[in-house]
């Protein structure tokens, strides 16, 4: 199943002040999408999941992701209002059995209606939580995670399963075996995330952290999940260990190109402005709003042909002589927030690779060795 | 740049006092640890899981080490500053919501040479406390007004990450591999989540 993800913020208000949110600047504006604007998504979402099937794409998934802000701070009549028009236009547009509707939630805030809302609306939960407290706090200043704690116990209870995402700063790099632990004995799949850039407004000596930090967080985290027994996704590692794996096996991925592939990801903006996920918060790479020009439009426009050739020229530099070129798609190129030029590597994902590289090194685990373990039983 | 280094000196483990009624004890952690060149520490407290009921409570502190090398007597644990205030300690009772982290900074100008770990647990009227929980201990090397941290990579040696865990991990990715070298004239990008 190829999915295609539309990643949309109806608004960047927040019941939180997280220390190092890149929304920062909007975390107080109320401003909502407007039902307008939300319908003329809904139709660019349902038209560009037909555009790949006509394309001869098979087993295309659509996958909306609400995100914010904080969606689950905004009146429950809005948040049934947009779910219903996703779903009826989905529905009209023969796309509802290929759609599946994600939240993306600081999980602070749980009424009763909102556990009834995510069953109703079968909506997939992903929890933000760093386990470490002291950066995502109230707007009083207090700590959240004792309370998020709480509400993933209510999700459970209510048999609503849910997958984590931790920010990797200063405060969780040090402490990325605790916070390991934690997800692996609640047995919650987990993604750990980079800090991404943001606002200068923020308090950035409080969360800013090198790529070496980075770089030894994700290794270590990287040795801690092969010694673990539970059975758990960590995510971006499980996809990194594929990639090395392929490499010694010499064979090879795909490559990342979104002039054959179309687009995976899509950012929307409370204003219907769709972004990149690499170039969110820059107004200048705008690729234009589903508010004003159909999705059609959008694709054929001077933004969006620049937008591709940024890509083009991001991949040529960052990849061009890379030795894992082959077995990685050079989508990581693509995801790390840093200034390329000509012969330097993608900063952090590099590295975590020659770590895994190292790591089925010491294991003697070869070509051979690694065919042979593919085909043991699953 | 600074750096941290990260040691398990309590793995994880459960410590049952649920016979403990009305009473307490204090017991030693760890004793002993090395500490005279750092310039910074922390511990990092992690409960797993526990049970704590009314009127119990478990209380960690850290304390000055005076044991002396070759020295056979019994050591003296300092757990307070010479003011009479705790050099650092964490409560967890009744009220804690569980699981939770805790980092707890030590000030180093209050432990000697050696650092040790107490544990100081009552009981409630009908109960005592049960608790599962691991502590580290991170070390901080340079200057204390280096602000940036990074933890040193230690690998598990290589019998131990041969578990078969870790081979199932590998296999499945090698399937993956595999799977993905077949020719394919058009995919999407493997993603499943994304990078905002």
């Amino acid at each position: 199943m190829r999915f295609v993800e539309w990643v949309i913020k109806p608004s960047t208000f927040c019941n939180l002040r997280c220390r190092y949110c890149y929304e920062w600047n909007g975390l107080d504006d109320r401003r909502r999408m407007p039902l307008e604007t939300w319908r003329k998504l809904v139709t660019a979402i349902v038209a560009y999941h037909q555009t790949m099937v006509a394309a001869g794409e098979v087993g295309v998934g659509t996958r909306v992701i609400l995100h914010g802000g904080e969606p689950f701070a905004l009146p429950v009549g809005y948040l049934e209002k947009i779910l219903d028009e996703l779903r009826s236009g989905a529905r009209a547009g023969g796309i509802d059995t290929a759609l599946t509707i994600c939240v993306q939630t600081n999980l602070t805030v749980l009424t009763p209606r909102i556990l009834d809302l995510i069953e109703t609306y079968g909506l997939r939960v992903g929890v933000s939580m760093d386990v470490v407290p002291g950066m995502r706090l109230s707007i009083q200043g207090a700590t959240t995670e004792a309370l998020v704690m709480r509400n993933m116990d209510r999700l459970r209870e209510r048999g609503l399963r849910f997958g984590a995402i931790t920010v990797l700063a200063r405060h969780t790099c040090p402490a990325i075996d605790a916070i390991f632990d934690f997800w692996a004995a609640h047995v919650v799949d987990m993604r750990f995330l980079p800090l991404f850039a943001g606002p200068a407004e923020r308090d950035m000596a409080a969360f800013d952290v090198g790529e070496d930090a980075l770089v030894g967080a994700l290794c270590r985290l990287f040795d801690r999940w092969m010694a673990s027994t539970v059975a758990i996704e960590v995510s971006p590692l499980d996809e990194w260990l594929t990639t090395v794996v392929r490499h010694r096996l010499g064979a090879s991925a795909p490559a990342y190109d979104r002039r054959t592939q179309g687009e995976s990801v899509w950012v929307v903006r409370p204003d219907g402005s769709l972004f990149m996920t690499n170039e969110v918060g820059n107004e200048t790479r705008s690729l234009g709003s589903v508010a004003e020009r159909r999705i059609e439009e959008v694709l054929r426009g001077a933004a969006y042909h620049a937008s591709l050739r940024r890509s083009d020229a991001l991949t040529t530099a960052v990849c061009t002589g890379c030795e894992f070129r082959r077995a990685c798609d050079g989508y990581p190129a693509h995801t790390e927030a840093f200034e390329p030029r000509a012969g330097r590597r993608c900063p952090v994902t590099h590295r975590v690779y020659r770590h895994i590289d190292r790591h089925l090194e010491r294991l003697a685990l070869g070509e051979q060795e690694l065919r042979a373990l593919a085909g043991t039983a699953a | 740049m600074a750096r941290v280094i990260s040691v398990g000196i309590v793995p994880r483990g459960t410590y049952d006092f649920r016979g403990l009624r009305g009473g307490s004890v204090s017991m030693p952690l760890v004793q002993r640890v090395d500490v005279a060149n750092a310039d910074t520490l922390a511990l990092e407290l992690w409960v797993h899981d526990g049970q704590v009921p009314n009127g119990a409570r478990l209380v960690l502190h850290a304390a000055s080490d005076g044991s002396a090398d070759g020295s056979d007597a019994a050591p003296l644990l300092q757990t307070r500053t010479a003011a009479g205030e705790s050099i650092a300690n964490f409560v967890v009772d009744s009220e804690t919501v569980l699981p939770t982290f805790q980092l707890i900074p030590i000030p180093t100008e209050h432990i000697g040479r050696r650092l040790a770990l107490l544990l100081e647990v009552s009981g409630g009227p009908t109960d005592g406390p049960k608790l599962t929980l691991a502590i580290d201990l991170l070390v901080r090397e340079t200057a204390a007004s280096e602000p940036l941290v990074e933890p040193i990579i230690t690998a598990p040696d290589a019998e131990d990450s041969a578990s078969s865990a870790c081979m199932g991990r590998i296999a499945t990715a090698a399937r993956e591999a595999l799977a993905a070298a077949r020719p394919r004239p058009r995919r999407y990008p493997r993603w499943r989540e994304i990078v905002v």
